[in-house]
């Protein structure tokens, strides 16, 4: 089931941007993987069928999804007013250049494009802009990224109105600060300055609509099979076919506005919806896909079979996955019976054994290639795999050799067959290195998050995928006491002021330095976490299919590349 | 119903009457130690039970520890003097986890089975004793729950019950999720079996000699209705067996460390490109008993019903 | 018999209320609500969402809104069928009669073919080893069908397309060839790469139920009287065994057909996982991880009415073939 990929991306970040006066693009050249052929070799013909492997979207709406797959076809489909480029920089796409901001920093005014047309001929005007803002702000809409837009005005006060009549409605509406001053510019207001506020008008929820189809907005979004006749696109793509369950397919959009020159030239690009990816792979085997998520099951199998660099492709995701704890409970509120735990677990061996080798074993929460991240083994000598230092700690918090350590301790975990092995292994490693008895819950994702959001859990396996390419989005809420998206009972007074002084700090060496030590911190008091793997993607591209090029955001969130499919192609 | 009629007092279950011996069990058996298959298949199963119990709780059998993860000895190889049938994926002894798969997968078979045999004998009992009205409630009851799609049924419920402390454990609620959806087919059989012997000639002259109402249920009807009932509940294990893989298969099975026949399974089928061996042992293990209970099923229907043979 | 049809469906009424309500019930008591699986939602939009779908009412006034969207048939003009509202899904946004209505064509067309398969080859296994009683042509027909009885069928399924989609590249891996209904009948509307695989795994099981029965019903009816009478006078043997014997044995083939289909048909989701078949099983299955609540309702209930329906076509044909029947 699907249930890691589901949204978990950029909802902290109007919390922390209000005040943050940083742009979140720290450029993150060399991190950048490019599966693809760079040596120029593969030129992309026109014309082409591509059939990739990809996961069915909730929902085509994008003023109102959270979950990757939608988001990955929705970008094929739609595009904002800006968008982020591979070094995870806000450049413009439908907006003809970067914003002019006032001078106190609250109104936005956006020039768009000339000539812009949806792709059924009809202008793509401003008007379609507001009414997207308006969309995700709409209460009947109940769109699940709305708190993204928390800082333009009105967009709450219209979204939690208590039942409104439908002129309060028209009013809320009129009241939300998004305008078209014209066809071609927009205005928006925002209640507070917000510097990252580019980079949220470059994500799906500020996609625009075809307000000549649609033009109420609670209007209801065509379902997929209805979206062909029923909907307009302004994006590289526009959907000709949508077979619940079974596939999408999308073919070039005539009208497309390339905002840097790259359109696509494929004739057909099909997304075939497949969730068992030991299926996708022997469809990749008969040719009836290609590119396809590779198994990390069998990983060293696959690798041997297809070649690194020749069809298999790894790319580092910007995630890590980690041991979590509930410090609220004894005897984790012990940092010596964290740190013990911590200690007892041999990374590596829980990568290559559990993992088929797919993942990076760290000690650090965030990855070094993220600014203030450490590499993978900057903490192993405190908290690395060390079973006889693990003992030591275990003795020091009362428990020698395990004696009297609490019975019914236990691990919740997911019912992937990789959360289960993880499980068997954390399991077996406590029970080997510290004589200790962990029990094992498994349940399916609903039950485990509810368990986990309501800090009902001893033990946990989870992890954090990064919103965006800053050390804040790894730590900003989750760390701090009492904060709302804390379930580790996480309590640190240094975590706690170091982020309270930084999350404005304009020094941006002080502030990256401050969140070095926060993940110290993290780390070495065990707090809340031991991180054990960055997770990395795993890919099989057929030798003929170029552009599929990565970058480390967490838009690229089911192909690889699909950030950008229009770059995607066939060549001879 | 098709097995509906009068059979011979039933002798060796009236308990007074030791000695004599023409009633229909000793026939019976008679019959199925005369079918060879069945017993083949009866005493496989009987060794594949002693040894998955002892191989749960003799170390010298089982020989390593189903949860410890020998990886630094090796993963996913192949039968060796060390490790009989191999190692898994995680470095585990494929014996040991063999034989405790054997073991949870026999509970979950046999578990279901005795629960469908009890609830079905009370619920359809019952039914057929309480007169009309008792009967159509029970009945209704028994349609209402026997329309529901089964392997649905059980994933609903299995998603209910997951991660409630249960005595037991995960064990015990695969069993209740799939007896609950087992136990109608065999009310059903009991309740037909029931409704005709009470009209029967045997039960009529008891009833005409005398006999509690209880002593005929008990001692007369009981026992010949339980013919079919018997050979329904026996083909139900490898049924029970089968839904439980199903489970495993997504992600519904036994929780980790421990792993049925279907885990193992669903386990092995995912690393068939590296390794068959994760395969084909459980799986082995699980065919044989699926035809064993299979089999066994078939003798006792010949035993139990004369006619055909 | 016509009374006897309209009462059983008239029984269909309450039948379906109960099996909706145990639902209802049931899919309450499971822990977690449809949007906790949103790792980073807000608490607020949580509460929005929850709201949007009634979802933050207490349970019994959520069940009073459903039973009465149930009941409250909503006629829509094309096609002119008449839709009991099932609601709508939470996490995909779509009517559920929709999803219910595209997933159930396509699980309905591959329980069907699995079933048409099960019952040719079972059937002819069956006939074939009863007549030939402890030949080898016997014990192949027990191998054949041992098969379908002692592997699962993901296992079936994965080891067939590695075999012959993988290595011999017979078949397609995935996806589902049946055409649209009215072209069912036509073989060349049929993409057979598609549908063997995934057949052939669904119905081995079934296969090897009906070979069994049929066998052992086939060996007790040549033991009948009017077997050997027919024998005795001189009848041809193959006038024997199709026009008494077979037709005699198929009587308890019809007795387990019923469930059998309907256990076809629901229980098709490994398969259409396996091979990324667009049917019901799979949104069924991610409805309940997911607590989708309008889905598990609305496939609950849907195929709840099938089974119910596919059991009384059995029983009237029941009595169509064994005229010892009557109803009371």
């Amino acid at each position: 089931m699907n249930l890691q990929g589901r949204g978990r991306l950029w909802p902290l970040m109007l919390l922390t941007a209000v005040l943050a006066l940083i742009v979140a693009c720290m450029g993150a050249e060399g991190e950048n993987t490019t599966p693809d052929d760079e040596s120029g070799t593969a030129q992309r013909i026109d014309g082409g069928d591509l059939v990739v492997q990809g996961n069915e979207p909730d929902s085509l709406d994008p003023h109102w999804s959270a979950f990757q797959p939608d988001i990955s076809l929705q970008r094929m489909l739609w595009r904002g007013l800006y968008t982020l480029d591979e070094n995870q920089e806000v450049q413009p796409a439908m907006a003809a250049e970067m914003p002019v901001v006032s001078p106190d920093g609250t109104i936005y005014t956006i020039t768009l494009r000339d000539g812009l047309l949806w792709s059924d001929g009809d202008d793509l005007t401003a008007e379609d802009f507001v009414l997207g803002i308006e969309r995700t702000c709409n209460p009947d809409n109940a769109g699940q990224y709305q708190f993204a837009l928390t800082s333009i005005v009105g967009c709450d006060d219209y979204a939690y109105a208590e039942e409104p009549t439908d002129e309060e409605k028209a009013e809320l509406r009129a009241a939300v600060g998004v305008t078209a001053i014209d066809d071609t510019t927009v205005e928006i207001t925002l209640a507070n300055p917000q510097p990252t506020f580019p980079i949220v008008l470059s994500l799906w929820m500020t996609f625009p609509v075809p307000s000549h189809l649609l033009p109420d907005p609670g209007e209801a979004w065509p379902a997929g099979p209805d979206a062909p006749e029923a909907l307009a696109f302004n994006g590289p793509y526009v959907l000709t076919e949508y077979v619940p369950q079974d596939h999408a397919t999308l073919a070039a959009n005539p009208n497309w506005a390339a905002p840097d020159g790259v359109s696509p030239t494929l004739d057909s690009l099909t997304v075939r919806f497949i969730d068992d990816t030991a299926s996708a792979n022997n469809a990749y085997r008969t040719d009836e896909l290609q590119f396809a998520l590779a198994d990390t099951t069998v990983l060293s199998a696959l690798i041997s079979e297809f070649g690194d660099g020749d069809e298999y492709f790894e790319s580092v995701r910007p995630s890590t996955r980690g041991l979590q704890m509930n410090l609220g409970r004894e005897p984790l509120d012990n940092v010596d019976v964290r740190l013990a735990l911590s200690q007892a677990i041999d990374r590596q061996a829980l990568v290559d054994v559990v993992a088929s080798g797919a993942h990076q074993a760290t000690t650090s929460w965030i990855p070094g290639f993220v600014p203030a991240g450490a590499a993978p083994d900057a903490f192993d000598s405190c908290c690395g795999f060390d079973p006889d230092s693990a003992r030591q700690h275990l003795a020091d918090a009362g428990y020698p050799n395990g004696e009297g350590f609490p019975s019914g301790i236990s691990l919740l975990i997911g019912d992937s067959s990789e959360a289960k092995d993880t499980g068997a292994f954390l399991q077996d490693a406590f029970k080997t290195h510290l004589n200790i008895d962990i029990k094992i819950e498994a349940v399916d994702g609903a039950t485990r998050a509810d368990r986990f959001y309501s800090i009902d859990y001893d033990l946990y396996i989870g992890g954090w995928a990064q919103d965006y390419h800053d050390p804040e989005t790894w730590v900003v809420g989750l760390f701090e006491t009492g904060s709302f998206i804390n379930f580790t009972n996480c309590s640190n007074e240094e975590i706690d002021q170091l982020i309270a002084d930084n999350l404005s700090n304009s020094d941006n060496d002080a502030r990256l330095a401050a969140y070095a030590r926060v993940n110290e911190l993290i780390v070495t008091t065990v707090c809340g976490v031991a991180p054990f793997w960055h997770e990395n993607a795993h890919y099989l591209i057929k030798p003929n299919v170029v552009g599929m090029s990565e970058n480390a955001n967490s838009q690229d969130a089911i192909q690889a590349g699909d950030w950008i499919a229009e770059a995607w192609g066939l060549s001879e | 119903m098709a097995h509906a009629r009068a059979l011979p007092l039933p002798d060796l279950l009236a308990g007074d009457a030791g000695g004599k011996r023409n009633g229909v069990w000793p026939d019976a058996l008679k019959r199925l130690s005369r079918n060879r298959p069945a017993m083949i298949a009866l005493f496989t199963l009987g060794a594949i039970f002693v040894l998955a119990a002892l191989g749960n709780y003799v170390d010298v059998i089982q020989r390593y520890d189903p949860a410890a993860l020998n990886y630094a000895d090796g993963t996913k190889t192949g039968p060796s003097w060390d490790h009989f049938l191999g190692q898994d994926h995680l470095g585990r002894d494929t014996w040991a986890r063999v034989l405790q798969g054997t073991w949870i997968s026999l509970r979950v078979g046999l578990g279901v089975a005795a629960i469908a045999l009890v609830v079905g004998v009370l619920v359809g009992g019952a039914a057929a004793l309480t007169g009309s009205a008792g009967d159509n409630i029970l009945m209704r009851v028994t349609d209402a729950l026997y329309a529901f799609p089964d392997l649905l049924f059980i994933i609903l419920l299995r998603a209910v019950l997951d991660g409630r402390d249960v005595p037991g454990g995960d064990v015990a609620i695969i069993i209740f999720t799939i007896a609950f959806v087992s136990w109608m087919t065999v009310a059903r059989l009991v309740r037909g079996q029931m409704l005709s012997l009470a009209r029967s000639d045997y039960v009529l002259a008891a009833r005409a000699l005398g006999a509690s109402q209880t002593r005929i249920v008990f001692f007369h009807m009981l026992p010949n209705a339980l013919g079919p009932v018997i050979v329904a509940v026996t083909f139900a294990i490898p049924v029970a067996i089968f839904a439980e893989s199903a489970l495993a298969f997504i992600g519904f099975g036994v929780a980790p460390p421990a792993a049925s026949l279907g885990t193992l399974i669903d386990e092995g089928h995912r690393q068939i490109i590296e390794t068959k061996w994760m395969l084909i042992f459980p799986g082995s293990v699980l065919a044989v008993l699926m035809l064993c209970f299979t089999f066994l099923g078939d003798g006792l229907r010949d035993a139990l019903d004369p006619r055909s043979r | 018999m016509t009374a006897y049809v309209i009462r059983r469906l008239l029984w269909l009424i309450p039948l379906l209320w109960a099996v909706a309500t145990i639902t209802f019930v049931v899919m309450h008591l499971v822990p977690g609500g449809p949007f906790d699986s949103n790792d980073k939602l807000p608490p607020a939009t949580r509460e929005l969402l929850e709201e949007h779908y009634n979802l933050d009412k207490p349970v019994y006034e959520q069940y009073y809104y459903y039973m009465r969207d149930l009941v409250l048939v909503d006629i829509r003009s094309e096609p002119p069928f008449i839709y009991p509202d099932l609601g709508t899904s939470f996490t995909q946004d779509r009517e559920v009669t929709d999803i219910i209505s595209e997933g159930f064509t396509v699980s309905a067309q591959l329980g069907l073919s699995a079933f048409i398969f099960a019952l040719v080859f079972g059937l002819t296994l069956g006939i074939v080893s009863a007549l030939n009683q402890n030949s080898p042509l016997d014990y192949f027909a027990a191998a054949l069908s041992s098969l379908g009885v002692a592997v699962p069928s993901f296992v079936i399924a994965t080891v067939g397309v590695l075999i012959f989609a993988v290595e011999l590249g017979w078949f397609d891996v995935l996806g589902w060839g049946g055409p649209a209904w009215h072209q069912m009948w036509n073989p060349l509307a049929w993409d057979w790469r598609k549908v063997v695989l995934p057949v052939v795994s669904l119905g081995l099981l079934p296969m090897a139920f009906i070979a069994r029965i049929t066998r052992a019903s086939m060996l007790e009816v040549l033991r009948e009287d009017y077997v050997r009478a027919a024998r005795a006078r001189g009848l041809s043997e193959r006038v024997i065994i199709l026009r008494h014997v077979v037709k005699n044995s198929l009587i308890p083939i019809l007795t387990v057909a019923g469930p059998m289909l309907a256990a076809l048909v629901t229980g098709s989701f490994i398969v259409e996982r396996i091979f990324a078949i667009n049917g019901i099983g799979t949104p069924f299955v991610d409805a309940v991880f997911r607590r989708d609540y309008g889905v598990i309702m609305g496939t609950t209930i849907f195929y709840a009415s099938a089974v119910v329906i596919a059991n009384l076509v059995v029983d009237v044909l029941y009595a169509a073939v064994d005229p010892r029947i009557r109803y009371s």
